[in-house]
């Protein structure tokens, strides 16, 4: 294992705590014993008294010269009533790179330690501020780019995926029971389930498992975005279509066929989830060896889309449809309606790209067709990590389906079953694996 | 040679053994076979390894645990081997990971046999006599005062004293003091061991009557023969050497039951008079009739005592019902109308030293040189005992030659891992007993595997003698030369493509007698292999079947050692540490496991309590280097 936790938890540490680059602020959070007399050191004033703030100057003194990092708020919190559950500096200064890097420096020569990724996050655990799954919430609700997101996460952080886990636990549980009861208890005389019983309870289990694992995909857009891939014959308004949905003209739209020869990108936030939109290449047969390879980039896309876009115009739609294996949703555009129209075929948004029709449309069936779809009022799971565990414990539970099914020795479906429920420990956090913690931990980007 | 004799002018030990019960014998035996002079005390020496219940050795996860002690050179195995007259492989229907031999044992012959093998290890000396106190200097436990006044030195002890600490004996509204029927109790050891800040606790367990099979119509139950293909517990047996007795099965009934009912009132167990806990799989008659009210009937089985006595042991009626009513009963049941019993059923209350006093060697935390085996522990069954009987005698020996190696055995190791985990950090509150759920890894602690899994370490630490470990040595080549063999050779599935035996045999229904039968390319992979028995055609058979789910375990095999490499110092102060949950401290301070393995198994304490735990063992690790 590369990273782990052996850090000390005694020193006081300091990271930038909003994102690296530029921005109207930053926040620099030191954390630790020390985090008061440093920043007295660096501090022209006062430190403000705990849970109040003060405004003043940052001042470098270490070479000898005083030299002004940046005009500052200092916010203190003090043990135990802070994020770490430690005393807590936090400094805002104006947003640049430059100061913060300044201001990190002379916050390291006074003795604090650059914090490790998650390493904040790491102590408020360790101090019993928060708890395991709440520690990976903190890092969602940090990361999520979308109102629903947030709410997903802070569904999270107040316990929401014990429900389901702890029915799926207390089945597994159960058929469990049943096994070993088989096993190590022979010669009792012991009423057992039938086989129709067990094989309803394991599939009350699977269907919670399956709903688990639906919902996954939905907060997992929520949290990360949605790739949308737009495709389609030359010439019928792809790149049109894309400069409208991600609001700038990036792409040179020509009435020349072939004009887009790469997949270009861009985003779009619909409702508060954000689509990454790729243009690509009109699909033709050429000789152009360019514009060929552009098509090839062009099929793979949206192959390998969430959603691909398909776009015809009431000038071609006789065309037939290209040979796509798209694996994730299909919306159908049918544009250039402003030319005229005998009838449309079935399933096809009709557009005038040009004239802003249908433009509301596809937009609402976008959002529609990959996050509404999905969603199920159920809480759910929302970490890659959460995704593993859980298709891991699917995939233990079919062979027990299968075992079961096929009157399997007891010790082979009790096995299936002990899989199953290992997996969902994991996932509650129940067993204590190092490599888990080492991997929480370390998913959280430096600052929290 | 007269062993007492010696003793008496040299009584010096490097290790004494106080009881001579299946884990005394054990612990006796290990300790001698590591080379260290032992004395085992016991009040008579003809019912060394004496069964005080059923006369049965093994059964579902003992069976296990007497196949480990074998692979590491113990004598439960080879006793119950030789004074067998009937092998039956239990779960003989399912998996091979959890096939569980049991042998009938001729209870007399036993003992017999255990004094003829102890008296062949030169290293040990038997005495009779009656331990009443323990010898400490400076909290060191040194040796132990017998009731003749004479006192015995040792560098290490072993108590191991089963029901007889401060036994009570309860049957009907009598009771009276007692270690097992017709013995008497023993009283002062109990107070000379709390007196170091041992804590005792109370437990209970029960046997039923004994009845003339001569006054039994056995015509009325069903006869259950053994094996034909018995699997012996111990590699060194070839045959069955004693002959065949069968078992008997018959069922009670309402009448049966309502006897049961009219004697209530006079049952020690629901007067409230047995104040120790019981064990909850091994209920009394009358407490399956009062919690399962709604069963019409129970199995019986009628198990015979030895082979030249008459006597039956009706397993399923353990009973401390009144005489007047355990007759009743017994009368009502299909073919005992005429029974006479022999002795009565009766329920014993004794002292235990909960377990969590004790480090993974079995040595008491509290006093270095004092170790506990055996049902004083908190356990139940032979098997248990003598599991824990070597284990602590290994210990034991390794103490008194100033070894710093430790013998201790993983949960991902053995069964006897399995046993003295849970002891030690859950401890019990019941007497414990074995089970197959028991073990996380029951795949892979087999029978079949066993020889491969224990010999070597057992030879590396004197327990195992230079051709058991050899032949053990032989079979893995063995099991890799055929193992080649499936994976090399190809063949045809069902659909015609072409796939290697191997991956054929791993398919459910696929048996690997199907695959060898018509086969003249295998006579040099033994003649075992064809006939569809044998140790080597389970193993491979089951290393295949399993190979899937032993490899996704795997990880969690790793992660265990891990745990267990995490080692908390002896001095580590749980206070010290931030966020630990207030249970949390409370069991790792009452504990104090010594790694984060064991702590892992402790209830109470949450993945937080453990992460955190974790961090600052890290820590330790890295101020250290």
């Amino acid at each position: 294992m590369n990273r782990s936790i052996y850090y000390n938890t005694d020193d006081t540490i300091a990271a930038e705590a909003t994102p690296p680059g530029k921005g109207g602020m930053a926040v620099i959070r030191l954390s630790g014993n020390d985090a008061v007399n440093i920043i007295k050191k660096l501090f022209d004033r006062q430190i403000p008294p705990p849970s109040e703030h003060r405004y003043g100057e940052l001042i470098n003194q270490s070479s000898n010269k005083e030299e002004l990092i940046d005009e500052v708020v200092i916010s203190r919190y003090k043990a135990p009533y802070s994020y770490t559950g430690e005393d807590v500096i936090e400094i805002s200064t104006h947003g640049s790179p430059i100061i913060v890097s300044n201001a990190l420096d002379a916050i390291y020569q006074q003795g604090a330690r650059p914090a490790k990724p998650g390493e904040f996050t790491l102590r408020a655990y360790l101090n019993g501020r928060i708890d395991l799954t709440q520690a990976e919430a903190v890092a969602d609700l940090v990361a999520s780019t979308s109102r629903e997101a947030a709410d997903q996460a802070l569904k999270q952080l107040s316990g929401g995926i014990g429900q389901t886990t702890e029915r799926i636990s207390k089945n597994i549980l159960n058929l469990l029971t049943q096994c070993e009861l088989e096993l190590d208890f022979v010669e009792d005389d012991i009423i057992l389930l039938s086989k129709d019983k067990k094989i309803i309870t394991l599939d009350d289990v699977l269907s919670d498992i399956k709903s688990m694992l639906n919902g996954y995909q939905r907060s997992r857009r929520l949290r990360e975005g949605v790739s949308a891939v737009i495709i389609g014959h030359p010439n019928v308004g792809k790149s049109s279509l894309f400069n409208l949905l991600i609001g700038s003209a990036k792409a040179i739209v020509h009435k020349e066929p072939g004009t887009t020869r790469d997949v270009l990108q861009g985003d779009c936030i619909i409702d508060g989830v954000r689509f990454e939109v790729f243009d690509t290449a009109g699909i033709r047969t050429t000789d152009d060896e360019v514009e060929d390879e552009g098509v090839k980039r062009a099929v793979e896309a949206a192959d390998n889309a969430e959603l691909a876009i398909y776009v015809d115009s009431v000038e071609l739609y006789c065309h037939s449809k290209p040979d796509l294996r798209i694996k994730g949703e299909v919306i159908n555009v049918m544009n250039k309606i402003d030319l005229g129209y005998d009838e449309l075929p079935d399933g096809y948004i009709p557009a005038s790209i040009k004239e802003g029709i249908g433009i509301k449309e596809i937009q609402s069936e976008m959002y529609r067709m990959t996050v509404e779809q999905n969603h199920t009022s159920e809480s759910t799971i929302s970490r890659e990590r959460h995704f593993k565990t859980v298709t891991n414990a699917e995939s233990a539970l079919m062979r027990v389906k299968e075992g079961v099914i096929n009157d399997y020795s007891e010790e082979i479906v009790a096995e299936g079953l002990r899989e199953a429920m290992s997996a969902i420990d994991e996932l509650t956090g129940k067993r204590c694996l190092e490599s888990l913690l080492d991997n929480i931990f370390s998913e959280f980007c430096i600052g929290k | 040679m007269n062993p007492q004799g010696i003793i008496l002018n040299n009584r010096d030990c490097d290790v004494l053994i106080v009881g001579g019960g299946h884990a005394g014998c054990e612990a006796a035996a290990a300790s001698a076979r590591m080379g260290s002079k032992t004395i085992l005390v016991t009040p008579d020496e003809t019912a060394l390894g004496r069964m005080s219940c059923n006369p049965a050795i093994g059964g579902i996860a003992k069976g296990h645990l007497v196949r480990e002690i074998d692979a590491l050179g113990g004598v439960i195995s080879i006793i119950a081997d030789r004074t067998a007259i009937q092998f039956r492989v239990l779960n003989r229907s399912k998996g091979f990971a959890v096939w569980s031999p049991r042998a009938q044992c001729d209870r007399k012959l036993y003992s017999v046999e255990m004094l003829n093998e102890l008296s062949n290890h030169s290293k040990l000396y038997i005495i009779e006599g009656l331990v009443t106190g323990l010898i400490i200097r400076s909290g060191i436990c040194v040796g132990a005062e017998l009731e003749n006044g004479i006192s015995i030195s040792a560098k290490s002890i072993v108590l191991t004293c089963g029901t007889f600490l401060n036994g009570i004996i309860h049957c009907g509204d009598k009771q009276q003091p007692g270690g097992r029927i017709g013995e008497p109790s023993v009283t002062g050891l109990t107070a000379s061991v709390t007196e170091l800040g041992i804590e005792a606790g109370r437990l209970k367990t029960g046997t039923p009557p004994r009845l003339n099979g001569d006054s039994i119509d056995f015509s009325q139950s069903i006869r259950q023969d053994g094996d034909k293909d018995p699997i012996f517990f111990s590699s060194l047996t070839k045959s069955q050497s004693l002959p065949h007795r069968p078992c008997w099965i018959t069922h009670t009934n309402e009448e049966v039951h309502n006897e049961i009912r009219k004697g209530l009132d006079r049952s020690p167990l629901y007067c409230g008079r047995i104040k120790g806990v019981g064990p909850r799989y091994c209920p009394s008659i009358e407490d399956k009739i009062v919690r399962f009210s709604h069963h019409t009937r129970h199995t019986i089985f009628l198990e015979p005592e030895g082979l030249d006595t008459n006597e039956i042991y009706p397993n399923g009626l353990a009973t401390s019902l009144s005489v007047d009513t355990q007759i009743a009963m017994l009368q009502r049941i299909p073919g005992l109308d005429k029974v006479e019993m022999t002795h009565v059923g009766y329920a014993i209350e004794y002292d235990f030293f909960p377990p969590h006093q004790l480090k993974a060697t079995l040595e008491t935390k509290q006093v270095p040189g004092l170790f506990l085996a055996g049902q004083i522990n908190g356990t139940s069954g032979y098997e248990e005992a003598a599991a824990l009987g070597l284990i602590a005698g290994t210990n034991a020996s390794l103490r008194s030659k100033g070894e710093d190696r430790i013998f201790t055995l993983g949960r991902d190791e053995a069964y006897i891992g399995v046993l003295i985990d849970d002891l030690i950090t859950r401890g019990t509150d019941e007497p414990y007993r074995m089970f197959t759920s028991r073990a996380e890894f029951r795949l892979k602690l087999r029978l079949d595997n066993a020889y491969a899994r224990l010999s070597g370490l057992g030879y590396e630490f004197g327990l195992v003698k230079k051709p058991d470990f050899d032949r053990s040595f032989i079979n893995e080549k063995k099991l890799f030369e055929v193992i080649s063999f499936l994976v090399n050779t190809k063949s045809k599935d069902n659909e015609g493509q072409p796939i290697s035996l191997y991956d054929l045999l791993k398919r459910p229904n696929v048996e690997l007698s199907d695959l060898l039968k018509d086969r003249n390319d295998i006579s040099h992979l033994g003649e075992n292999l064809l006939s569809g028995t044998g140790e080597l055609y389970r193993r491979v058979s089951a290393e295949i079947k399993y190979s899937g789910y032993l490899k996704r375990q795997e990880h969690r095999v790793l992660e265990l050692q891990r745990n267990r490499n995490r080692i908390i110092p002896n001095d580590f102060d749980f206070l010290d540490i931030k966020g630990l949950s207030i249970e949390g401290r409370e069991k790792l301070i009452k504990i104090h496991p010594d790694n984060l393995g064991q702590a892992a198994n402790i209830p109470g304490l949450t993945p937080a309590d453990l992460a955190v735990l974790l961090i600052h063992l890290k820590r330790i690790v890295k101020h250290k280097y």
